[in-house]
């Protein structure tokens, strides 16, 4: 039941809630009209189909032009059945007596049609005027059953008792059967309260506050809980960033320890002979400037500066040639030789640890142009890391699958693909970085190597979650031809 | 520069071929003679050179290092000048060198002006120690001449005491010490009296050192 509010349209009731059930006593039938008027005027302007049994002396006729005065739009309202006015023989009275399951039942027939309409739910007047004495008992009865039947229902009901016909006690039995009940009284609306009602709103007013007492209690506890989970938050944002300062440190240091000592063995290979040839070159301005010049003096003292010099530059290239290997050779090559080559050199570590291999190599590849030994480094590295990932796993299948094509770019794209533990989302994304590895004896510097040799080929090379489970190591080579002579330009240091 | 003696000379104590090669080149080239080793040890092995001599010597040497090699020669009483030249030299390197007597530590590569400042030095410091010990033994053999008595007449001359006094503390006349003052300033080449007082005191001073260092 949706607990939205509905307007009573009847000033000292308010908003009532859906299964709402009221009673009036009226002295006169001007008020009787007016809260009628106002009740139903409400009803009509929320699309609640509405409802008015009326009574004795009242007819339909009079009813209808009481209301044409007090509703706008009465009559589109009417001839949209969005009201209908029942006698009280057509509402309570058919057959000649008072069945409330009869009645009750009539009502609900009435909602079902008033929803199926559209309409938000069905808003009753009944008027009680015709009631007898003989009769108390069964509206009782009724009251009582269809009260129940009430809350469980889009309706609301507001029934009208002329306090005329009245006891005492009658009005307080009425009262007892509804929600609210409105009295006229001095002239005055306002509502009866029988001591139920008290208790309950009472009960209702403690239960609210006690309520909002532990909205509040809970509110507050929350908030302290969440203020120390931000906090947490906090901390472990403060101690993964101080752990990677500490991991970029240890690498800047272990890089520059290296350099360093490097730097220094090159540093004294290289100032041996500058020294020497400084020495050498002195000595010839020296013989030079002889009077006369001795220019036996300075041509053999000039050799010795140019051997020294000579022997500084090979230090050079001896450095150089240590830190490059040696200069890649671009050729023409097939990447399939390639890979094959290194499934080849592989072997033994593929059956030594029961991996299936599998090769789907395209037979109409473009050549690339690249480095065998770089583009065999590669691969190698590729293959080494899949067999490793999947060798730690004993239960799993181990299925490597290398494939090779043309991509829609015109490129050769390669894919290394294996059935180990795949990569988490922190691995993927410092895959390649400089000195980060998962391995236990890792270097990492596998990955950062096959990295700048494949983009120094003009490719890329990246990594993706293998299905159901693995990774899969792709990388491009472009096909050989005037795109390799684009990339190559844009990497002339290859 | 006296022109009788002989050419000054340079060892260089280097292992690298090219820099004692150099080094070689560029004290030739303003007229220095040059002795190039490769060792310390070659430098123990072979004759001191006559004139004044100074060594130019790598600190970081296969075997002895130059800081060992000082402490050598040392030992051996072998009194020197030292410059040591290196590629990497520290503060506390340079320190031990300096106290041991280095005249100058050089770091390579230097300005080849720096360096033969110090060889200029170095040979200087030679020559006059060399000179130094010449008058030294020249006096001393002249010395070795004179009679016991003739000694203490000097002896007594060069404290200021007067023929007279002299005479009365030896026992003798003071014409038989006017004779003993003669021939030791005939023997000793001394040409006058404060010249007596002078190479008096610089033989004393020779020969205390001498019994000091014993």
């Amino acid at each position: 039941m949706p607990t939205a509010l509905r307007d009573s349209g009847i000033t000292v009731i308010g908003d009532v809630p859906w299964g709402g059930h009221f009673s009036i006593f009226y002295e006169t039938r001007s008020d009787l009209l007016d809260t009628v008027a106002q009740y139903f005027r409400a009803g009509l302007a929320n699309n609640e189909a509405c409802l008015w049994v009326i009574s004795d002396p009242l007819t339909k006729k009079q009813a209808r032009s009481a209301l044409r005065r007090r509703v706008p739009d009465f009559d589109r309202h009417l001839a949209a059945r969005n009201i209908e006015i029942l006698s009280s023989h057509e509402g309570y009275l058919k057959g000649g007596r008072i069945d409330a399951r009869r009645i009750i039942r009539g009502w609900q027939a009435k909602l079902r049609t008033a929803l199926d309409k559209g309409c938000e739910g069905l808003r009753i007047c009944g008027d009680t005027a015709w009631v007898e004495r003989e009769h108390w008992q069964s509206i009782c009865d009724y009251e009582r059953k269809f009260h129940a039947a009430l809350a469980k229902h889009r309706m609301i009901a507001l029934c009208a008792y002329p306090l005329s016909k009245g006891r005492a006690t009658d009005v307080l039995e009425i009262a007892r059967l509804h929600q609210y009940t409105v009295a006229r009284r001095k002239g005055e609306w306002e509502i009866v309260q029988t001591p139920d009602l008290k208790q309950a709103k009472q009960e209702l007013q403690r239960q609210n506050q006690d309520l909002e007492q532990r909205v509040i209690e809970r509110t507050r506890r929350l908030e302290v809980a969440n203020e120390a989970l931000r906090a947490q938050i906090a901390e472990r944002r403060r101690a993964e960033e101080q752990l990677r300062a500490a991991q970029d440190e240890i690498a800047r240091v272990a890089r520059l320890t290296t350099l360093g000592t490097f730097a220094a063995s090159v540093a004294h290979e290289i100032n041996q002979p500058l020294t020497a040839a400084v020495a050498n070159s002195e000595a010839a301005l020296r013989w030079l400037r002889k009077q006369p010049p001795n220019f036996k003096g300075a041509h053999n003292t000039v050799k010795c500066a140019l051997t020294d010099a000579n022997r500084a530059a090979a230090v050079i290239k001896r450095v150089r040639s240590l830190l490059t290997r040696a200069r890649p050779r671009f050729v023409s090559l097939d990447i399939n030789d390639v890979i094959r080559e290194v499934l080849a050199l592989t072997r033994r570590d593929q059956d030594g640890r029961q991996i299936s291999v599998q090769t789907k190599l395209s037979s109409k590849l473009s050549p690339v142009r690249g480095d065998r030994v770089q583009l065999q480094q590669v691969m190698l590295n590729l293959i080494l890391n899949a067999i490793e990932a999947m060798s730690a796993n004993k239960k799993r299948p181990r299925n490597l699958l290398i494939t090779s094509r043309m991509n829609r770019a015109g490129s050769v794209l390669i894919a290394v693909s294996d059935t180990g533990p795949g990569l988490d989302s922190e691995s993927a994304g410092r895959l390649f970085d400089p000195f980060f590895t998962t391995k236990a004896k890792g270097m990492g510097m596998g990955l950062p190597i096959c990295l700048s040799i494949v983009e120094a080929h003009g490719g890329r090379l990246w990594a993706s979650p293998n299905s159901p489970r693995g990774a899969v190591f792709r990388f491009t080579l472009p096909a050989a031809g005037k795109r390799w002579l684009r990339a190559k330009r844009r990497q002339p240091s290859s | 520069m006296a022109t009788s003696e002989a050419s000054p000379t340079v060892i260089v104590i280097d292992d690298d071929p090219g820099v004692r090669k150099a080094l070689q080149n560029l004290l030739q080239s303003v007229g220095l003679q040059v002795e190039a080793l490769a060792s310390a040890q070659e430098f123990f092995g072979r004759k001191l050179p006559e004139g004044p001599c100074c060594l130019v010597v790598d600190v970081r040497l296969p075997g002895r290092s130059g800081l060992d090699f000082q402490e050598d020669l040392a030992k051996a009483k072998v009194r020197l000048p030292l410059i040591f030249i290196t590629g990497h030299g520290d503060v506390r390197m340079s320190v031990r060198a300096m106290k041991g007597g280095a005249v100058e530590f050089l770091t390579k590569p230097f300005r080849d002006q720096e360096l033969l400042d110090a060889i200029q030095s170095a040979l200087e410091g030679d020559r006059a120690r060399r000179e130094h010990d010449n008058a030294i033994s020249t006096l001393g053999r002249r010395y070795e001449s004179l009679t016991s008595r003739e000694r203490e007449v000097m002896a007594l001359v060069a404290d200021g005491a007067p023929n007279k006094k002299i005479a009365a503390q030896l026992g003798v006349s003071e014409i038989t010490v006017k004779a003993h003052r003669g021939r030791v300033m005939r023997k000793m080449k001394f040409r006058s009296l404060a010249d007596l007082v002078r190479m008096a005191d610089k033989l004393r001073a020779a020969r205390e050192a001498d019994q000091g260092r014993i």
